[in-house]
This record gives C-alpha cells, sequence and structure tokens, in this order.
C-alpha cells in the first residue's frame, strides 16, 4: 500500500515549467557576500557564511538575517580585496523585513526591505552562522551569530522592530571560531538552551601555506589545524546563561564542527545532538536526561561512511524521509567523498543508504555544504536541496583564470517513496529545478521557508563573494498542504524540538519536526510545512512536545496555517515511539 | 563539470580507411597554466599521433598504440576527456587489447560514471577473465551501484585466484552484509584481516557486522582498530601510469591527493617522481620533505627541505620545517638559526616564534624565551601554550611567584589543565608553598582528563610530600596505590619500604621488600634495602645477619658501590665480626678521603666508632630518607 501511494506521488510528478523560479531581484534582496579574499589563503575566507528565516517583528511572515564578512589580516583593506564588494559599504550583517503583499487575485509579492540601520543590529565581525530563538521566553524570537575572529554575538529582539547586544549579559560570547549553532530545549525546563559547534584553533597568524591538489597555493584542508571542543550552554531562565560544556560531557569527544542539529533520534522524548564534523568522526550526543550527553556514534553507526572513512561533513539535516516514524540522517560533504544518508531503524542504530537510496553518486563531484529535507512538491515525502561550492581550488577553472575557481551548482533531489525493496530512493532532479540551479556559485547557506505563506517551501541560498538569491516554489502548492506554528507558553514562542505526528484516514502517519536548525550556519522557518500529495483528508495531529507532553487535535481542516498551543489540545499519555 | 575549448582534432584515421572503425574526434585541453615539461610532453605526444595518422597506410595495430599511449598520457595528467577520446578509439581500432577497456573503466570509475566503467572491466574481463584487478574493480563498481548481488561472481573469481585475496574478500564481506548475512560477512573480513592486516579500513565494517550480530563487546574492539588504510591488490595496468606523467605538477596533485587518503607512501612516491621530472621545482621538494618525515626518514626529510630551500631561500614554512627536524635531533643551536629566519621573513609566524620560544628555554636561554613568549601573547593573549610555557620559562629564572601566577589563571581558567596543575605544584614546591602542591597534585589524581603516567607522578609527589613531613604511614600507603597501580614500580616499592622503616613497621618493611623482589628480582635497590633491615632492623625477631652479608656482598661484587660494603660491614658487626667489620669501614673511609666524600664522612667515622666499641649499627633505613 505504502509502495503504491509512493509511486502515485511519483507520478503526479509537474506538468510543466520549473520549480523554482529566482526572485532574488524583484524581491528587492541586493545582499552580496564579501569574503575578503586577498590571495593569502586565510582559511575563514573559503568557510562562510550563512544566514537565518525568523519572524522578528510577528507579522506573521519570515524576515530575513544574512551575514556577511569583511577583510582579513594586517594592513589588509578594502583596495586589496582579490574581488571587489558589491554590496553597498559599510560591510555588515542585514536585516532585511518581508513586507508581503498579497493581491486580489491571490497573487503573492516578497518585498525586501533593509532595516539593519534601524534594527540597532551592528553585525561587523567577520560572520559565519545563525542560530534563532527565543532565549528569554518573552515571546520574540531572538538571534545568535557565529563568527570567526571575534565573540560571538547574541542580538536580543526587544520588539518593536530593535534589538539589543545581549551577549555580555547572557554569557555566550563564545571566542573561538564558532560555525553553527542551535537553540533547543535540552533539559526541559521550558528555556531554550544552546548549543554552538567550534571549528578549528586557526588564528590567522598561524595561517599556513598549504599547496592543493592542483599543485597550486591553496586553501589548507582542516587537518592542518586543530579542531576545537563544542560548547554547550544552560539557560538559567533569567537572561543568562552557564557554560556546561564540561559537565555535560559534550567536549569528552569533538572534532571540527560545521554542522549541528538537535532533535529527539532515539524515541525517548530527549532531545539529542548531532554533531558533524570536518574530516573527523562525527557525534551523536545522546542525551542522559540528568543533564549529560553520551557519544557512541561509532557503535551505532552514524559516525563514519559504510567503509568506515570520516568524511568531511559540513551541512546536516534529521528528518523521517522513509516514513517509518524515527529520524534520519543526511549531510553534505567534500568532492570525491559523496553525501551520506543514515537510515534510523527506530532504536537509534544507523545505516548508510547513501548508495542505495541514490543520494550517494551523484554528489561525487561535488562539495556540499547547505542541506534540508523538505517537501518541495507536497506529495508527503521529504525531497532534499543541496547547496554546493568547493572548498579547494577545481585546476580546470584556476586554468582558465578564473577569479574565485571554487564554484560549482547546486542540486535537488525528488523523493520517490519506498522503492520494491522497501527502500527508500531518492532521483536528481536538478534539471527540473529551474534555471537557477543553472548558476555556478561558491554556495554555503541554505534557508528553508515559506516566504510567500503560500503553502510551499522556498529557499534562500548565501553564496561566498556572492549573491543572496530567493528561490520561490511553483509548485508545492499544486498538491494539498498544511501549514503548522506549533508554540507554547505565555507569551507564545516556537516550540522547537516538537514533533507532530499527521494522521491520514488510511494512509501511514507523517512524523515531522519543528526546527529552525540543520542545513549550514543558517537558521530556518520554524513552521512545519506538511505536504498531503493528492487527500487533503487529516484525521488527527498528535503532537510530542519537548517537555515530553502529548496532546491531539481533530477537526483539521488543511490549506492553511494553523496555529497549536500547548495545551490547548486533547492530553494524551506520552508512549515510545 | 570539465569545460574544454571548442578546438577539436580531426584526429580520424585517414589509414586503412575502408576497414577502419569511425575514430572519435579528440578533444584538445587547455594547456594554459600547465608547466612547461607538461605542456611539451602533450604537444609532443599529440604531433606524433598526428603524423601517425597521416601516415599513408599506415599499421592499424600501430594506430590503436598511439591512441593508446595518448589517452595514457591524458589520463596520467587526469585530462579525462581527450583520455577517454583516445581510448576508445585505440579500443576500436584493437579490440583484442586488454589495457584499453580496461583503463576505460578505470577512468570511469574514477569519474562515478559506473555504467560505463562496468561496461569497460566487463570488456576488459572477455579478454582475460582471470584477471585480478579487473575482477576485484568490476565487484567494486557494482557495489558502488547497490548491486551486491550482481558484484559477489565477480570477487568470488577473484579469490579463487588465490593470494593476494584480501581486497575480494573484502568485496564478499560487503556483499554478505548487504544480504544481511553479517556471520558470513565478518568470517570474510576476517579472513582479509589475515591476509592483510594492515588494510585497518576493514575493522570498521567488520564492527558494524559484529554490531549486528549483538557481539557489542567485539565490535568495540575492531572500533578501536579502525584507520584508513584499504586493501590492495596488484593493478599493473593503473600503475603504469605513474610512469607516464613527467611533468612535477601531476605527480605533486597525486601525490597530495594520496596524502589527503592517508596514504603517504604513494604520496612519497608521487612526490619522488616530481622532483625527478623537476628537480628544480621547490614545492616539489618540499612536499617530498614532507613525506619523508611523515614516513620516518629524517635524513631524506633534511635533504630535500634543504633542497627545496637553495631554490626558494624566503620560504619561511621551510625554515620552520627543517627547524623542527633539527629540534627532534636535539640540535638546538642549528634548530634556532633556522626558526629565526622563518620569523626574519615572516614575524608573525607562530609556531616559528613559539618552538623558537620552546628550543631557548630548553638551551637555557630563558630571558630570549621570555621575550619571544611575550610577543606570542601580545598577538594572542588567550594562547595557552604561551602561557605554560612562559611560566615554566619564569620558574626556570626564579621567578616563581610570577609563574605560579600564570599556571593559577591557567588552572581558575579550565580546572581540567593537567600540565599547569603538575608545573604549578612543582613552582609551589621550589617556593616552599607544599600545601598549594599538594592540593594541585590531588587535583590531578581527581582529574577524568590525567593521563595515566600523569597521575602517578602527582601520587608519588604526594607520597613523597607526606614521607617529607614526616607522615610515614600516609607516605606507606601513597606508595602502596603507586604499587597496585603497577607492581614493577620499582621507585614507588623502594619508597614504601623506607617509610615503612621509619614508622617503625619493620616486618611489614621485610614484607614488601621480599614482595618486591619477587616482583622485581633484578632490583639492587629493593635487595639492598633488605640487606640493610636484616643487618641492622632495631626489632631482633627481623634481623638475619647471615643472609644481610650475603646480599650485600654479592652486591658488592656485582656492582661495586660503597654503599653495599657499607652494609656488608653492618651485616659483619650484627655476626660480631667486629674486626672485619672495622676492616670494611676504614677502607670505605679512605676511599671516601681520597675522593673527596666530606659529607659522608662524618656518618662513616660514626659507624666506625660503634664497631670500635664492639656495638652493632641499628638504622634500617638510608640516610637521606631520615
Amino acid at each position: 500500500m505504502v509502495l503504491l501511494l509512493a509511486l502515485a506521488g511519483a507520478g503526479a510528478a509537474f506538468a510543466a515549467g520549473p520549480i523554482f523560479v529566482e526572485r532574488t531581484a524583484e524581491s528587492g534582496l541586493d545582499f552580496h557576500h564579501f569574503n575578503g579574499m586577498s590571495g593569502r589563503f586565510y582559511f575563514a575566507e573559503v568557510v562562510g557564511a550563512g544566514g537565518g528565516l525568523l519572524d522578528f517583528d510577528g507579522d506573521g511572515d519570515l524576515d530575513l538575517y544574512l551575514v556577511q564578512g569583511r577583510m582579513l589580516g594586517p594592513d589588509s583593506d578594502i583596495p586589496k580585496a582579490l574581488i571587489p564588494p558589491r554590496h553597498p559599504l559599510p560591510l555588515r550583517d542585514r536585516l532585511y523585513r518581508n513586507d508581503l503583499t498579497v493581491a486580489a487575485d491571490g497573487s503573492r509579492t516578497v518585498k525586501w526591505v533593509d532595516v539593519t540601520e534601524s534594527s540597532g543590529i551592528d553585525g561587523t565581525g567577520y560572520g559565519m552562522g545563525v542560530a534563532t530563538g527565543d532565549y528569554d521566553n518573552d515571546g520574540r524570537v531572538d538571534l545568535y551569530v557565529t563568527q570567526f575572529d571575534a565573540p560571538n554575538r547574541l542580538w536580543r529582539n526587544e520588539g518593536g522592530g530593535t534589538f539589543s547586544d545581549a551577549t555580555s549579559a547572557a554569557g555566550v560570547g563564545e571566542e573561538r571560531w564558532s560555525v553553527p549553532a542551535v537553540f533547543f530545549d535540552f533539559d526541559r525546563d521550558g528555556w531554550l538552551d544552546l548549543y554552538v559547534g567550534n571549528y578549528m584553533d586557526y588564528t590567522l597568524a598561524r595561517n599556513k601555506a598549504c599547496i592543493g591538489e592542483s599543485g597550486l597555493r591553496d586553501y589548507c584542508g582542516p587537518q592542518s589545524y586543530k579542531p576545537l571542543p563544542d560548547r554547550l550552554f544552560r539557560n538559567r531562565r533569567d537572561g543568562t546563561f552557564e557554560d556546561v560544556s564540561e559537565k555535560s560531557g559534550i567536549t569528552a569527544d569533538f572534532g571540527a564542527t560545521l554542522g549541528v542539529t538537535a532533535a529527539d533520534f532515539d524515541g525517548d522524548g530527549w532531545l539529542d545532538v548531532y554533531v558533524a564534523n570536518d574530516q573527523t568522526a562525527n557525534q551523536l550526543w545522546l542525551n542522559q536526561r540528568d543533564g549529560t550527553f553520551a557519544n557512541d556514534a561509532l557503535l551505532l553507526g552514524c559516525a563514519l561512511n559504510r567503509d568506515g572513512q570520516a568524511e568531511a561533513s559540513m551541512g546536516v539535516d534529521a528528518a523521517d524521509v522513509d516514513g517509518d516514524g524515527d529520524l534520519d540522517l543526511f549531510m553534505t560533504h567534500l568532492t570525491r567523498e559523496s553525501n551520506t544518508l543514515y537510515l534510523n531503524d527506530g532504536s537509534g542504530l544507523f545505516r548508510d543508504l547513501s548508495t542505495g537510496s541514490g543520494l550517494g553518486n551523484p554528489s561525487w563531484g561535488y562539495t556540499g555544504f547547505g542541506t534540508a529535507f523538505f517537501d518541495y512538491d507536497n506529495d508527503g515525502w521529504l525531497d532534499l536541496y543541496v547547496a554546493n561550492g568547493s572548498v579547494y581550488i577545481i585546476f580546470e577553472l584556476a586554468r582558465e583564470k578564473d577569479p574565485y575557481p571554487l564554484h560549482q551548482t547546486n542540486q535537488l533531489y525528488r523523493n520517490l517513496g519506498l522503492g520494491e525493496n522497501g527502500r527508500v530512493t531518492f532521483a536528481e532532479t536538478t534539471s527540473e529545478g529551474g534555471e537557477v540551479f543553472e548558476h555556478s556559485g561558491v554556495s554555503r547557506g541554505a534557508l528553508f521557508g515559506d516566504l510567500d505563506n503560500d503553502g510551499d517551501t522556498d529557499v534562500v541560498v548565501t553564496n561566498s563573494s556572492g549573491p543572496a538569491r530567493v528561490l520561490i516554489n511553483q509548485v508545492g502548492n499544486r498538491a494539498h498542504w498544511l501549514g503548522l506554528r506549533l508554540v507554547t507558553g505565555e507569551p507564545r514562542r516556537d516550540a522547537l524540538g516538537a514533533r507532530i505526528a499527521v494522521h491520514r484516514p488510511g494512509r501511514p502517519p507523517l512524523w515531522r519536526r519543528a526546527r529552525a536548525d540543520g542545513s549550514f550556519a543558517s537558521a530556518n522557518d520554524p513552521r512545519v510545512l506538511i505536504g498531503l500529495g493528492e487527500g487533503e483528508a487529516v484525521s488527527r495531529l498528535e503532537v510530542h512536545w519537548p517537555d515530553g507532553t502529548v496532546e491531539e487535535w481533530d477537526e483539521i481542516n488543511a490549506g492553511a496555517y494553523l496555529t497549536l498551543a500547548r495545551g490547548t489540545g486533547q492530553a494524551v499519555e506520552p508512549r515510545q515511539q | 563539470m570539465r569545460r574544454w575549448p571548442s578546438v577539436v582534432l580531426a584526429l580520424v584515421a585517414s589509414v586503412a580507411a575502408a576497414e577502419s572503425p569511425e575514430l572519435l574526434p579528440v578533444p584538445e585541453p587547455s594547456l594554459v597554466g600547465m608547466e612547461a615539461a607538461v605542456r611539451a610532453q602533450l604537444s609532443e605526444g599529440l604531433a606524433d599521433l598526428r603524423s601517425f595518422r597521416d601516415q599513408p597506410g599506415g599499421d592499424r595495430a600501430e594506430l590503436a598504440e598511439a591512441f593508446g599511449g595518448m589517452g595514457q598520457i591524458y589520463l596520467a595528467y587526469d585530462l579525462t576527456a581527450p583520455a577517454e577520446a583516445c581510448l576508445r578509439n585505440a579500443h576500436a581500432l584493437q579490440p583484442a587489447d586488454f589495457r584499453w577497456p580496461y583503463l576505460l573503466g578505470a577512468l570511469h570509475q574514477n569519474e562515478r560514471r559506473l555504467d560505463e566503467a562496468f561496461a569497460g572491466f566487463e570488456a576488459a574481463l572477455e579478454l582475460e577473465p582471470r584477471d585480478l584487478a579487473a575482477l576485484v574493480r568490476t565487484g567494486n563498481v557494482l557495489l558502488a551501484r547497490d548491486e551486491p548481488e550482481a558484484a559477489r561472481p565477480y570477487f568470488e573469481r577473484a579469490v579463487a585466484l588465490g593470494a593476494p585475496r584480501a581486497a575480494a574478500l573484502a568485496g564478499l564481506a560487503k556483499v554478505a552484509a548487504a544480504a544481511g548475512e553479517h556471520e558470513t560477512a565478518v568470517q570474510h573480513f576476517e579472513a582479509a584481516l589475515e591476509e592483510q592486516p594492515e588494510a585497518s579500513a576493514l575493522h570498521y565494517p567488520l564492527a558494524i557486522s559484529l554490531r549486528e550480530l549483538g557481539r557489542i563487546d567485539d565490535a568495540r574492539a575492531r572500533l578501536a582498530l579502525r584507520g584508513d588504510v584499504r586493501p590492495q591488490f596488484p593493478d599493473p595496468v593503473a600503475a603504469n601510469l605513474l610512469q607516464l606523467a613527467t611533468g612535477a605538477g601531476v605527480h605533486l596533485m597525486y601525490g597530495n591527493r594520496a596524502l589527503r587518503q592517508g596514504n603517504v607512501e604513494a604520496a612519497a612516491e608521487r612526490f619522488r617522481k616530481a622532483v625527478a621530472a623537476n628537480p628544480r621545482s621547490a614545492p616539489a621538494q618540499q612536499a617530498l620533505g614532507s613525506a619523508l618525515y611523515q614516513l620516518g626518514d629524517a635524513d631524506g626529510a633534511i635533504r630535500h627541505f634543504s633542497a627545496s630551500l637553495a631554490l626558494d631561500p624566503e620560504n619561511p614554512a621551510l625554515h620552520y620545517n627543517l627547524a623542527t627536524i633539527l629540534v627532534e635531533r636535539e640540535q638546538d643551536d642549528q634548530a634556532v638559526r633556522h626558526f629565526q629566519a622563518a620569523l626574519s621573513q615572516a614575524p608573525d609566524y607562530h609556531n616559528a616564534r613559539y618552538n623558537l620560544a620552546t628550543a631557548l628555554a630548553r638551551m637555557g636561554r630563558s630571558k630570549e624565551a621570555e621575550g619571544h613568549y611575550r610577543t606570542l601573547l601580545e598577538t594572542d593573549p588567550t594562547d595557552v601554550g604561551s602561557r605554560f610555557y612562559l611560566a615554566q620559562t619564569l620558574r626556570q629564572l626564579g621567578r616563581t611567584e610570577e609563574a605560579a601566577e600564570l599556571l593559577s589563571a591557567l588552572v581558575d581558567e579550565e580546572p581540567g589543565r593537567v600540565r599547569a596543575r603538575l608545573l604549578l605544584a612543582a613552582v609551589s614546591m621550589s617556593s616552599g608553598d607544599t600545601e598549594r602542591a599538594a592540593a594541585q597534585y590531588r587535583a590531578v589524581v581527581d582529574l577524568p582528563s590525567a593521563e595515566p603516567a600523569q597521575r602517578a607522578r602527582a601520587r608519588r609527589e604526594l607520597a613523597g610530600l607526606a614521607a617529607r613531613s614526616g607522615s610515614w604511614a600516609e607516605a606507606a600507603a601513597g606508595y602502596g596505590e603507586l604499587i597496585a597501580l603497577d607492581p614493577r614500580d620499582e621507585q614507588a616499592r623502594f619508597g614504601q619500604a623506607m617509610a615503612l622503616m621509619l614508622a617503625e613497621s619493620y616486618g611489614d618493611a621485610r614484607h614488601r621488600l621480599q614482595e618486591g623482589l619477587e616482583a622485581l628480582p633484578e632490583s639492587a635497590s629493593l635487595a639492598h634495602a633488605l640487606a640493610r633491615l636484616l643487618a641492622t632492623c632495631p626489632d631482633a625477631a627481623i634481623r638475619d645477619g647471615d643472609r644481610a652479608l650475603q646480599i650485600s656482598l654479592s652486591l658488592f661484587r656485582a656492582l661495586e658501590n660503597p654503599l653495599f660494603a657499607e652494609t656488608a660491614a653492618m651485616s659483619l658487626a650484627e655476626l660480631g665480626r667486629y674486626e672485619e667489620a672495622l676492616t670494611w669501614q676504614r677502607r670505605l673511609i679512605s676511599e671516601a678521603e681520597r675522593a673527596g666524600g666530606a659529607a659522608i664522612l662524618p656518618r662513616l667515622r660514626e659507624r666506625l666508632a660503634l664497631y670500635e666499641r664492639g656495638e652493632p649499627c641499628r638504622a634500617p633505613w638510608l640516610e637521606e630518607w631520615r
């Protein structure tokens, strides 16, 4: 039955037209990243940067925060940049408000307005990534920005479109080179804690001269420097955080972290943390429910690829891709490594299905960064986008005197559901993705969310030394869908980490999670957008809140966004999934 | 992904046109940015191919050889598009030659064009059904296509050929694992590892199969052994490509790729080729030096780093690399000169300054070292290593309070810093603050991050501190903990015996010494301590003058240490043989006078007086322990 439905979904592909169209210029997005490349091959130049989607003004649509770079090193000023900045000066992170309009005919237009100046955000460091979450439970989403060569910054949302720098007061100004971060409530106290992924013990003064495969001077790899342990900050519920990195156990193992996602991998109702590392084994920190975590990723089978090789993990996401109710993992890797899909057997044991799923071989020639599972065609099966861009010089491009010879094209994959062998399979659909997939760039972040609130997932892609691009989904809302915002507390805030089962008559439930994490150095739409395919009937919604309680709702109408607040559903006994 | 210029050679054979197959045009790659030697090699090869093509009445087999040869050269340089066209033409012209379809298979396998790779290897196997490399590669291609059952017969055929079988056995193991036959997978993995124990990459998939069988402890044991070395198999056709590339650049490229895969030997081989291709290539000499260093050939590394430095004298990294090796050889003088040269080229070269400071400190040039550490800390005040070694240098300079302040800050910031705690303890000892020293040692004993040797050192120091304060029972217990951790810890056994004697637990001391000699029968210090106890113990029930004399004499004859002679004299006195005791003691005194041993003379004379009075000695512990 499942197979038939899956194949039916696969057959309902789109009649015509691209899946995505680019609407960068039309939407008024003028952001162009500057990486400060000066010919000194500073490592950080090829790592950043990402961005975040968040509804900072609470008007119901997604706004956009984009992270900027600057010149690096002594005696470096902008005229020495190999690629001059294209964004109007001064170079700083940018906050764009989404002034979404809906015309009488129902057509929607996203319009970005640069509100950086009035927001009070003064992001002038060498930025890496973004995490979003309401850390002070005031009902307004806050921003955490990771940086190289400067402490990370926590921007507290003060309301009225303004932010204040709460870094010092909160005690989360990690000074080491951080890239990903995630807000999550690991101790179930109703307050968001913060995990910060640290990369390398690298300073400009320690920059090494490396020769790449091309035989030319090139960026060094992670082997050239020592990795740094990550940090875990526990929310003290008074606007400050306690550094519990040591006592929680998460510093016992570490690599060069580039990706982090927090989710319940072993189905015990407590949020765990998966850490994707660059060329060292990945970690799965299982929540021990007492404030500590234990990593057993090697034995669990999600630390290395199936040949036992540690890969250069960059972006990461966790979702139920095979419809069996547990969380699977996907991470992007270096050229000639292929991306990796680990399927969870429900008990927290993973198997590498990269080859069998169809996701491995097509990625062989690419270096992947930002990625996420999302249902671009709303057929009920989670598809995949991968933002690519090399970190080493591509010889063929360098020979052609390309000024930034790291660029590659991005990829799109469609989940075909379960095949005859009962395993989930994907097909690359890049060629159907639209003209935007013909752009070759050095993509890093990919931010996923319904920018125009039309019931399908759009993407913002960030590019190192390139423009941020807005990709508007053209096809998703042709199928049935249901949008959910899961909120908790008073004032209401997004219940990051909540899981939801969408029960449909005669069909298996769809399991999704409310999250902003994953991808690469980016924050996503915390709302849950569920593709229902050809049938719009939803019999019941079952929400597993981060505090362990479970509630249900029935009489659900699809085709719109609903808000489910904790405490307004029918409480049911929690059960092991 | 790869872009080729629009220029396409119309390399269509004119020879024997009627019988010739249709040949593919060969795209001409851009040679921009390539080394002169490579450009020349490719241009000459192409010219040869053109002239062959244009020869009237040319031989078809020779033309195939020309296309194939050129294809191999292109392949050696990773120029896959023209390589593919050349190899396809060679195969079309000479379908019975194994090399061409095989190389096409290898080319496509490398590009992850798996269907074409399979076709190439299949065609090769039709010509050479017993070729091990083709069988293993075909199996691996099918595994990569997620067709394990189709791969099985290829691996089985490869195994049937006999040794070396490790790669094929590993393939069969993966086929079995994919089918859920984990018992079989384990057998195959283990057989492969038995044949090639160095194939450490197999431990991980073996561990996963063991996990599936519920053998968790076995799985963990295998995980602890995992590495990156894959099973090897002879692959002569592919290996031949190595000989073809002449440019240093391409060898550097392949060498660096091999390094990334953890195969340093293969990388060194490539870098040797790079140096042979262009001995005046500084990067090639440098890369070879680095690889040789990783392989343990420090002489070779110095040779090639020096050659590179001669070509590129302003390269700070080369000075640094050379200096690093010289430090390891304890040639600090020369190392310092190279570190300084590196810094003169790159003043912000952190590692060079750091290691220079460390070398200077080691040489006793502490003041200079201090200056460099302080420069480092100006750039990065949080640099833990510089702060630690600055503290160590300040200690050498006798500025213990400054050192203690730095170290206390390090420990306060991060309580798990074991080395900082140990150094702070040592500094505290120097300044007489035994309380702070003891607190640091106790913290190290309790720190999970401390290495066993660090923990043992802290326990030893704590026991020593207890002994120094006259807490003999506490000291004995501390040494006992060390002995429990390592029964062959001679120093701890000796210390425990001394502490017990000073605590007047003579019976326990004798028992522990005898136990120690069972564990360490070769220990002269334990034997001597026992002899001294048996000769001089205040408790008559413990004394045994005959045995004491026997032990001390045999130690003296073997090692001629005056301490043993002194104990022999004590033994003789215990036995009432005072004349002999006096003879030994007088000889000891005259030897000490001649050797300038003024410090021990009072003690020797005191005991001489005892024997002259016909009294035995009753001091079983060694004097320094009192």
